[in-house]
């Protein structure tokens, strides 16, 4: 087991590795201008000139991978003469567009997208799994149409459209809630209520999305899992139907959720792009949105690299949950 | 200049050109204007503009909660060169100058720390004179050497995003910043003297009879050494203005409180009339739109983001239709002819091309009436001089029969003419309109396609520019002293040449015979000393110049804004292009 964690984090550096000098290769050989970007009107050459010194644009793409490597590992220093600071490590460099440095843009960012993401994920599970679960046991009758029928409307609503609804109904016209925006999203800094407050309606157009794929795989793995011969022989023993369902079937057909689980997750925490825009939450998919409009290479480095790493790491916890659900599965 | 999507930059580029000989310019009076006895320093008699505080309208208090769409690049003065930074950045620093906008009246430059000025004969040397009982946040006092070392903070590689002015007139070549060791050996950038707090001497490397607005913007912000905090001045600048921040978290929200030490007396242009701002950064142009419409919070508003194309069919609602307020910029948007091209210096082509563009297909692309107004000139309408050109008011979907005219008259046979044109949004849908037009009077225009960050490149670069290109002018200051120069001028640099930002190459030696248009611009700045002269002359130099169709002025950008029922004194600044944040008040029983 441990010899297999070991083997998948080892993995995980390398293609972070490859992520990184891919990402950085793309962008320096795409045909772009940052610094063009960054001037602004009334550029010229010899300020577009001095914008790609300031920026390390002008030095070869091996001494700029190598610079943004080093500072990951030991820290690098911007700046010149008595203006220097030091970006300490792991640096992630600093933003072409407002000069702040990457990792704090991204520690900013990423409470909030892991508030939306593992917010929603719950909400989706449990009602997914529960809409699921009920209308294998009511196969074919009026709760089972129902539910997935009411998953399926879920799954056909885009977010900019539930989103808007949701926003134009719950916090503007009725003001149930306050408006969406970043001021109360940080759990421990603004409060429970104030968080909650922030992230329901984001949870709910999620919610809303997913909920519908989790109920049909729980749904179908529940029935045809109940129909196995290890349920009649539970129900024989005289257990509770409770205990049969919950204990025996739903277990069972777990592994290929707990797939998919991960897999949703791993990519909802790398950036739930268009929820944090509909929202106005300053996640990390709206900032990788803003890095790629702006061309700022440092931010959309950064944010390829934490969500790569959140996708491979997901993955490498839903191998391990395998082992734990599935007693048959091996590690190797 | 390319109107992004996003913040429409603050006018820049507008480098003054090397004058041979100053002139008289800045807003003084005309009869004392030379010194009899020739000393020659000290010309144009002190002017301060009118200093005088307006008494601030009734109400005072409240809060405003301001919907920011965009984040604030830069809010160090230093660095700070895009037009939602620089009209939010008065709220929490003072310039040496600032403009006084009146609603219907030309606007004024006026002192904002400075009481007075002036320059010598030969607009080389202005001395400012700073007020008294200026303040920082924390009481203490806002010194000359403060206002020196924030200019030459400008100066830094490391702050190299703000104007450029500064680096650009002040004489101490090779000066790189206060961060380079030493600091010149104490002496910073030895062009500017401080003699003593109050007094502050620039001297400049060419003439600028304007210097006095150039004084205006964010870069002759005072920021005292102690307090620089340098590339992280960003997060938390010291406050010079009526306010100062008491919280700001970046990207997401900021709070701003009374700075308790700014005085009103001092102060010509700001109110102050809310006690608190709340800022909400980063939301959604859709939310915004649907916060103010819905007016669920009276208080609110926002200066970055007009009303989006899609809620225009809900602003004649009652109770909403109180709350709205249009405004103009000062930019406008043209089609450039370009006269390197020798099938573009056949001047019956341009003048069919002049009455061949539907200009309402234009507009219509460009999200409408409400987004644009037909100008007949580059020059906008709020500066001084300002005359509509005659034959430039054409009807609105072009003459396509004096257009057919023109190009029988002309040497055009069947060539594809090419056109810049962005390569996504509306700007391509504006250029394919054009294009579409100019086909169906049997002109062949094809689009050369470019990314944003390399339109300006491409079609200033003169080998790879396009015949025809699409481009768009703000002045940097609201003078035609920026607007017919860079437009129609020459490069100081390259006597001779065109200026960068001349587009058509107008007047340019390599296209063809020079006329004497750009001497008579050096004489308007050399010889006319008055603002509302200067300007008459240089709309009949505009008038000129326009006679020989070397572009077809299209549009100015117009756009709408709403704002919360509690919020008063709401005034579109038509030189930021925005709301005037400094106007704004809340009315406390329309809050509650």
């Amino acid at each position: 087991m441990y010899q297999f964690i070991i083997r998948r984090l080892l993995a995980l550096v390398v293609l972070l590795l490859v992520t990184s000098f891919l990402t950085f290769g793309l962008f320096i050989l795409t045909p772009s201008n940052p610094a063009a970007l960054a001037c602004g009107k009334g550029c010229t050459d010899k300020r577009i000139e001095q914008i790609n010194h300031t920026l390390g644009l002008d030095d070869p793409f091996l001494v700029q991978y190598g610079e943004y490597m080093k500072g990951l590992v030991v820290g690098r220093d911007f700046g010149s003469g008595t203006a220097t600071i030091n970006c300490p490590a792991p640096c992630f460099g600093r933003s072409f567009q407002n000069g702040e440095f990457v990792y704090d843009v991204i520690k900013r960012a990423m409470p909030i997208t892991f508030s939306i993401a593992i917010g929603a994920a719950v909400l989706w599970l449990v009602v997914g799994v529960t809409i699921g679960v009920v209308s294998a046991l009511y196969k074919g009758r009026f709760a089972d149409k129902t539910g997935i029928g009411l998953s399926l409307i879920g799954v056909s609503l885009p977010i900019p459209f539930t989103g808007l609804v949701l926003i134009y109904l719950v916090a503007i016209k009725y003001a149930w809630l306050p408006p969406p925006d970043s001021t109360g999203a940080s759990l421990f800094k603004d409060g429970f209520t104030p968080w909650w407050q922030t992230f329901i309606l984001p949870w709910i157009a999620l919610a809303l999305l997913y909920s519908a794929l989790y109920a049909r795989l729980t749904r179908a793995n529940m029935i045809e899992t109940m129909g196995e011969d290890f349920i009649r022989t539970a129900r024989a023993k005289g257990l509770p139907e409770r205990t049969v369902i919950a204990k025996h079937g739903l277990r069972a057909g777990l592994t290929p959720l707990v797939t998919i689980f991960g897999l949703d997750l791993g990519g909802l925490l790398g950036g739930t792009v268009l929820t944090e825009a509909v929202f106005s939450l300053q996640g990390l998919g709206f900032t990788a949105v803003r890095a790629v409009l702006g061309q700022d290479l440092p931010m959309i480095l950064g944010v390829t690299l934490f969500a790569a790493f959140f996708i491979i790491f997901a993955n490498l916890v839903v191998d391990l949950l395998y082992a734990f659900i599935d007693p048959r599965v091996r590690l190797d | 200049m390319a109107l992004t999507k996003r913040s429409a930059r603050l006018a820049a580029g507008g480098l003054s050109l090397a004058l041979t000989v100053a002139a008289c310019g800045g807003g003084g009076t005309t009869d004392d204007a030379v010194d009899p006895l020739n000393t020659g320093d000290t010309t144009a008699p002190p002017t301060g503009g009118d200093t005088t505080p307006p008494p601030p309208p009734e109400p005072k208090g409240g809060t405003v909660e301001l919907l920011v769409g965009s984040e604030f690049e830069h809010l160090d003065p230093q660095r700070n060169f895009v037009t939602n930074s620089g009209n939010f950045g008065r709220l929490i620093y003072r310039t040496l100058t600032i403009y006084k906008e009146v609603p219907g009246q030309p606007i004024e430059v006026v002192g904002d720390l400075a009481e007075e000025w002036k320059s010598n004969k030969a607009f080389t040397e202005w001395t400012f004179t700073l007020k008294d009982g200026l303040k920082y946040e924390d009481g203490s006092d806002i010194t000359s050497a403060d206002l020196k070392y924030g200019i030459e903070r400008s100066f830094s590689p490391d702050l190299s995003e703000g104007a450029p002015y500064a680096r650009d007139f002040l004489d101490c070549p090779g000066y790189k910043g206060p961060y380079v060791q030493g600091n010149n050996g104490g002496k910073g950038c030895e062009a500017i003297t401080t003699p003593d707090d109050k007094t502050i001497v620039f001297k400049l490397n060419q003439p600028v009879s304007e210097f006095d607005f150039t004084a205006s913007l964010p870069t002759f912000s005072p920021v005292p050494e102690a307090k620089d905090t340098k590339t992280e001045y960003d997060q938390r600048p010291f406050s010079s203005g009526p306010y100062k921040i008491q919280s700001y978290n970046r990207g997401q929200s900021m709070v701003l409180v009374r700075n308790e030490h700014w005085d009103q007396a001092t102060d010509p242009v700001r109110t102050a009339l809310p006690d608190k701002w709340n800022l909400s950064i980063g939301i959604n142009p859709t939310t915004i739109d649907q916060r103010l419409l819905a007016d669920s919070d009276p208080t609110a508003m926002s200066a970055d983001t007009a009303v989006q194309a899609q809620s225009l069919g809900r602003l004649e609602q009652p109770g909403i239709a109180e709350r709205v307020v249009p405004g103009t910029s000062q930019c406008i948007r043209y089609l450039s002819f370009n006269f390197l091209k020798p099938i573009m210096q056949d001047k019956a082509l341009r003048q069919a091309i002049v009455y061949g563009v539907n200009r309402e297909d234009y507009l219509t692309a460009r999200g409408g009436p409400q987004f644009g107004d037909y100008v007949s000139s580059v020059i906008p309408e709020s500066l001084q001089g300002f005359a509509p050109l005659p034959e430039y008011e054409i009807p609105p979907t072009g003459d396509p029969d004096k257009a057919k005219q023109f190009l029988a008259q002309s040497n055009y046979d069947g060539e594809t003419l090419t056109m810049a044109s962005l390569n996504e949004g509306q700007a391509l849908a504006a250029s394919e309109a054009m294009q579409e037009s100019l086909g169906a009077i049997g002109i062949e225009v094809q689009l050369k396609q470019l990314a944003e960050d390399a339109y300006y490149t491409t079609v200033q670069d003169d080998k790879a520019a396009p015949d025809l290109i699409p481009a768009g002018w703000c002045p940097d200051w609201p003078s035609s002293s920026t607007v017919i120069p860079p437009v129609f001028g020459e490069d100081t640099s390259n006597p001779g040449q065109a200026s960068v930002f001349n587009l058509s190459r107008y007047n340019d030696k390599r296209a063809g015979p020079q006329n004497n248009t750009w001497e008579r611009m050096d004489e308007i700045r050399r010889t006319i000393p008055d603002p509302e002269e200067a300007g008459q002359a240089w709309q009949d130099l505009n008038a000129e110049i326009m006679a020989d169709a070397p572009l077809l002025p299209l549009i100015s950008d117009k756009f709408i804004y709403v704002h919360g029922s509690a919020i008063t004194n709401f005034e579109i600044s038509s030189n930021f292009g925005e709301p005037d944040l400094i106007k704004i008040g809340v009315d406390p029983e329309a809050a509650a």
